[in-house]
């Protein structure tokens, strides 16, 4: 019962956030007199863009396309590996997967704009492939530390590989599996700033003006609202994986 | 009836699990694989569900090859009990022996019905149990669970392996009893695999005892126990092997017809009496206690000179002759009477009587 109420509370607590959150943001007058009042030298503290909400609604379409597309191939490629028929794949996509943590999203960047050129397409293709490696190493892990025995007793009992999947393997997973989406997600929406030196918009458009420009107002007007959607997001997928592994 | 015919498992040139064996399991008994670890037991087993693959020879399943039947529907036809039990941790305990069923397709009201008598026939009330998840029951409580499971959609065949490993000894001994009581109902064609020789001896129709990949010996526990045919498994079985015997034998074999006295009734009933004490039972012939026949006054009347017995004095019928030697000794007695559920007197086993017949037994 304490596990519930503790839950419900914790929701709660992230509605409430978010209300203030979204008020924060589509109040502009409060933002100009703020930073104005912090960098009293600067003439222009907003940057002309766009207002924050469409600033905040961007980001956000970049970070849903690219994360939901890496959640929906992360976990396709994860399951695979584990099948009987894609098992051999397992240990070169399991290096992969860490090899590719270790590159800097800006240089994933550099090499996405040759290909697919300037914009929304090039940013959400880098985070895409970038956020696709936690969500498939913990597909991987998710399955592969399912104790054997209950693996053995679905298919002793005459489970299909898809009906063990299904039935057994990825309820079991799933909470690892979660944790997996929202490192990613979180991270992108991070590294999504780094797609506005590519023209992608987003917060990190008043980020790389602020810096161009040498006007740090710029630079907080994209970075706070950046770093609370950032922590309100993984409040929200880490009460969701909660309330999922609990039933 | 399954068949192994010329079956052989090797993992590699260096590590042979099983060595071309050949035996039958015969449908509706319980035969249990026993041997040390790393004879191959537990290989065998796997085999006729197909979880491990021969490397040659073939197993037939009334005498049909496993190899040529559908993988899925012939695992759905053969209860299979786990070592470590592995049970779905995220399913309740309904859904959890609901696994078969619902593979089979079976009617929602079928499988609710079905849930609720395996959970009563393993002894856990179903109503405070059907939805609890795995991590809430005990060690013996998921035993019964995984047995439960097995049985779900009534297959003929039951593997077992290793079953009730996991639990404390006391525990131990309850499951095994309580399993032998629903073989005795159910009569299922079950191959146990185990390496405890008291759970063998225990529940047994046939032991096959194992080493090394091959089978020594196939035959009833008290032709094992009588007539050991190597050295290794007369050493397996231990030492304890004629105690172990009688342990396989009921007191109702042993029992003998003997005199007793009304206690309404007179001294008189005695007549020239040989016993040194006899038996004392009411009018509806219930145990109520014995007399002393040789130390007493007669002068008294009957009830004086009666002596009422402790409860772990009296066997029941269902008893072993292990445990009527075991009360004996316990007692200091050299008889002890049987009697029915119902306090009917039976008649009475005694020490005189067991040597006697392990002494023909030998000489056989």
């Amino acid at each position: 019962m304490t596990g519930k109420n503790s839950r419900l509370s914790s929701w709660i607590f992230l509605g409430i956030f978010l209300l203030a959150f979204i008020l924060l943001i589509s109040n502009m007058a409060l933002w100009e007199n703020f930073l104005g009042w912090l960098f009293p030298e600067e003439r222009e503290v907003l940057h002309p863009r766009g207002t924050l909400l469409e600033l905040v609604a961007e980001h956000m379409w970049m970070v849903l396309v690219s994360s939901g597309l890496a959640t929906i191939i992360g976990i396709s490629i994860g399951v695979l590996v584990t099948r009987p028929m894609g098992r051999q794949y397992l240990p070169l996509v399991s290096n992969l997967s860490s090899l590719g943590q270790t590159f800097p999203p800006v240089a994933v960047l550099a090499l996405a704009v040759p290909l697919l050129g300037f914009g929304f397409k090039p940013t959400v293709a880098a985070l895409l492939l970038y956020g696709l490696l936690p969500i498939v190493r913990n597909t991987i892990a998710g399955i592969e530390n399912i104790p054997p025995d209950v693996r053995e007793a679905a298919y002793g009992m005459g489970m299909s590989s898809w009906q063990a999947l299904f039935k057994v393997e990825f309820p079991l997973a799933l909470k690892v599996i979660m944790s997996g989406i929202r490192i990613s997600v979180v991270i992108n929406i991070g590294t999504a700033t780094v797609g506005a030196t590519i023209g992608a918009g987003g917060l990190g458009s008043p980020i790389i003006a602020g810096l161009v420009a040498e006007n740090p107002a710029f630079v907080l007007e994209g970075a706070i609202p950046a770093a609370l959607l950032a922590f309100s997001v993984d409040a929200f997928l880490g009460n969701l994986e909660k309330t999922i592994s609990s039933g | 009836m399954i068949r192994f015919e010329n079956v052989t498992k090797e993992y590699d040139e260096e590590t042979v699990a099983v060595r071309d064996i050949t035996f039958e399991i015969p449908s509706r008994e319980l035969t249990v694989l026993i041997g040390p670890s790393g004879c191959g037991k537990t290989t065998t087993l796997k085999m006729i569900n197909r979880i491990v693959k021969p490397s040659g020879g073939r197993i037939l399943i009334d005498g049909e090859d496993v190899k040529d039947m559908n993988v899925k529907s012939l695992r759905r036809g053969i209860g299979y009990v786990i070592q470590n039990v592995g049970l779905f941790p995220h399913m309740s305990v309904k859904d959890n022996i609901a696994t078969v069923p619902k593979l089979l397709k079976w009617e929602r009201s079928k499988i609710e019905r079905r849930v609720s008598e395996l959970l009563e026939l393993v002894g856990l009330e179903p109503k405070s149990y059907a939805n609890k998840l795995p991590k809430e029951l005990s060690g013996g409580e998921a035993q019964r669970v995984g047995v439960a499971r097995a049985l779900a959609a009534d297959p003929p065949i039951i593997l077992m392996d290793e079953p009730f490993g996991a639990v404390d000894p006391l525990t131990r001994v309850r499951l095994q009893d309580e399993f032998a009581r629903i073989q005795e109902e159910l009569h299922k064609t079950i191959v146990f695999v185990t390496h405890d020789i008291d759970e063998a001896i225990r529940l047994a129709d046939r032991i096959a005892v194992m080493k090394a990949g091959r089978i020594l010996q196939l035959d009833t526990p008290e032709e094992i126990l009588a007539r050991p045919k190597e050295k290794f498994v007369h050493d397996f079985i231990g030492s304890d092997r004629a105690l172990k015997r009688l342990s396989r034998i009921p007191v109702m074999e042993y029992i003998e017809k003997c005199e007793t006295i009304e206690i309404d009734g007179g001294w008189d009933q005695l007549g020239m009496t040989k016993e040194e004490f006899i038996w004392a039972l009411d009018e509806d012939r219930k145990l109520v206690g014995w007399v002393d026949v040789s130390h007493s006054n007669r002068e008294l009347p009957l009830r004086e000179a009666l002596t009422e017995m402790l409860e772990e004095e009296i066997l029941s019928p269902d008893s072993t002759v292990k445990e009527a030697l075991s009360r004996m000794l316990e007692s200091g007695t050299v008889a002890l009477p049987v009697v029915e559920r119902s306090g009917r007197f039976l008649g009475q086993i005694s020490l005189s009587k067991i040597q006697e017949l392990t002494r023909s037994d030998r000489e056989e």
